[in-house]
């Protein structure tokens, strides 16, 4: 071999790019394609990723050498930008097109680039939640309670994701205001029914994705990516029902609500 | 028709909050709205949610394979949103509320309901993603 491509900084770059998949929300296998692809662009190299939900394990072989990295993942969300633009990224880099280091400079790009502003972050929620309260049969006394209270909810819920809160906390504030909300609606308005207003402003925390990844990851093998996803799934639900649960339960026994 | 609209629009609102890329909003949300009408549709028919969202779930990773292929965008920023509408986001719930209400027999009901929704699911979204695959191989072949 004439010159030997550097391989710790290939490494870094590789884990850099699956690092940004992960904590956006892809899926596994589209990690392990990722890293992959990265690492292999160098002539004889050898990479074996091991990623799942909390961290990725990436081992890269070169001739006798092997080289190891392990970083860990503490925060997740869903930002299906930043996925397809590493996607481009990796596609790019593995054509030859780019260096390492201006591969570093555009992952720091799309790390640091900015969602959507808040506003119309709650404006999406609220569409989420006025709509899925009308197909679960709701009318539009439900749609506007669901709309303004889920408007509300997605801005407590950036507030507290902005800190670091963990999820199980989050989704636990997040309900009970939610369920807070949907009863004072009632007091406005006696035809509101709760448990449609509830269940439409819930969609934005309730872990969809989560458990259809999950299932996903097991399906084409994956176990222990799959479990882990699982966890999350039930840390979650239990959140949102335990919220919602203190309210209701709450209401019920005082003011003598039915639900 | 009305269905459609509701799950069009929510479906828009998933991807302003997962963060999708302005340029696909509007097709993302199309596919949620078909993927919709499509698990009602077969709901009906054949009287089982499981099967509606299998073939709902399969009509959106198709659709997302098409357009991806079309627009050069990954399949999962338009199968996620997608399929939101069909996720089990209440069953979830449901599962949950009944057990902290002590009703195991009822949360048991809604927990199965939920795990064969999520397996059906999947499994659609993994056949659509297999039939792209064996697309790209054959057009590689034909190139070859």
């Amino acid at each position: 071999m004439e010159n030997k491509p550097n391989l710790t900084r290939l490494l870094n770059l590789a884990v850099y790019a699956g690092k940004i998949l992960l904590e956006n929300g892809a899926e596994t296998y589209r990690v392990e394609d990722s890293i992959e692809r990265i690492c292999n662009s160098a002539n004889g190299v050898y990479a074996e990723p091991f990623p799942i939900p909390t961290g990725i394990f990436v081992s890269l072989k070169y001739e006798d050498e092997v080289y190891t990295s392990i970083i860990r993942i503490k925060k997740r969300g869903i930002n299906l930008d930043a996925i397809s633009k590493v996607n481009d990224f990796s596609r790019n880099f593995m054509e030859g097109n780019l260096s390492i280091d201006e591969g570093f400079r555009i992952l720091e790009e799309i790390d640091k680039s900015k969602k959507y502003p808040p506003i119309i972050r709650m404006f999406g929620g609220g569409l989420i939640g006025g709509f899925f309260s009308f197909m679960f049969g709701g009318g539009s006394l439900e749609f506007t309670a669901s709309f303004v209270i889920c408007f509300l909810s997605i801005f407590v819920y950036d507030y507290f994701n902005k800190y670091n809160t963990p999820i199980f906390i989050n989704t636990i504030v997040c309900s009970a205001i939610i369920s807070f909300l949907s009863v004072i609606c009632t007091f406005i308005n006696n035809n509101v029914s709760v448990s449609l207003v509830i269940v439409g402003s819930i969609m934005p925390l309730v872990p969809g994705v989560a458990i259809t990844n999950a299932v996903r990851d097991i399906i084409s093998g994956d176990y222990v990516a799959g479990t882990a996803r699982i966890s999350e799934v039930l840390i979650t639900a239990s959140g949102i029902a335990f919220g919602v649960f203190i309210v209701l339960q709450l209401w019920s026994n005082i003011f003598g609500g039915v639900f | 028709m009305h269905q459609f609209i509701f799950a069009f629009l929510g479906t828009l609102g998933f991807t302003i909050f997962f963060n999708s890329t302005k340029n696909i909003m509007l097709i993302t949300s199309i596919v949620g709205g078909l993927g919709w009408s499509i698990n009602l549709l077969f709901a009906n028919l054949t009287n089982s949610s499981v099967i509606g969202v299998f073939f709902g779930a399969f009509l959106v990773g198709i659709l997302g394979e098409i357009a991806a292929r079309i627009l050069k965008y990954p399949v999962t920023t338009f199968v996620i949103p997608g399929i939101i509408t069909m996720v089990p986001g209440a069953g979830c719930y449901y599962t949950i509320l009944y057990i902290t209400k002590s009703e195991y027999n009822t949360a048991a009901f809604y927990g199965l309901e939920t795990v064969l929704i999520s397996i059906s699911i999947a499994t659609g979204i993994i056949l659509s993603a297999y039939i792209g695959k064996i697309y790209n191989r054959l057009k590689q072949n034909r190139n070859d």
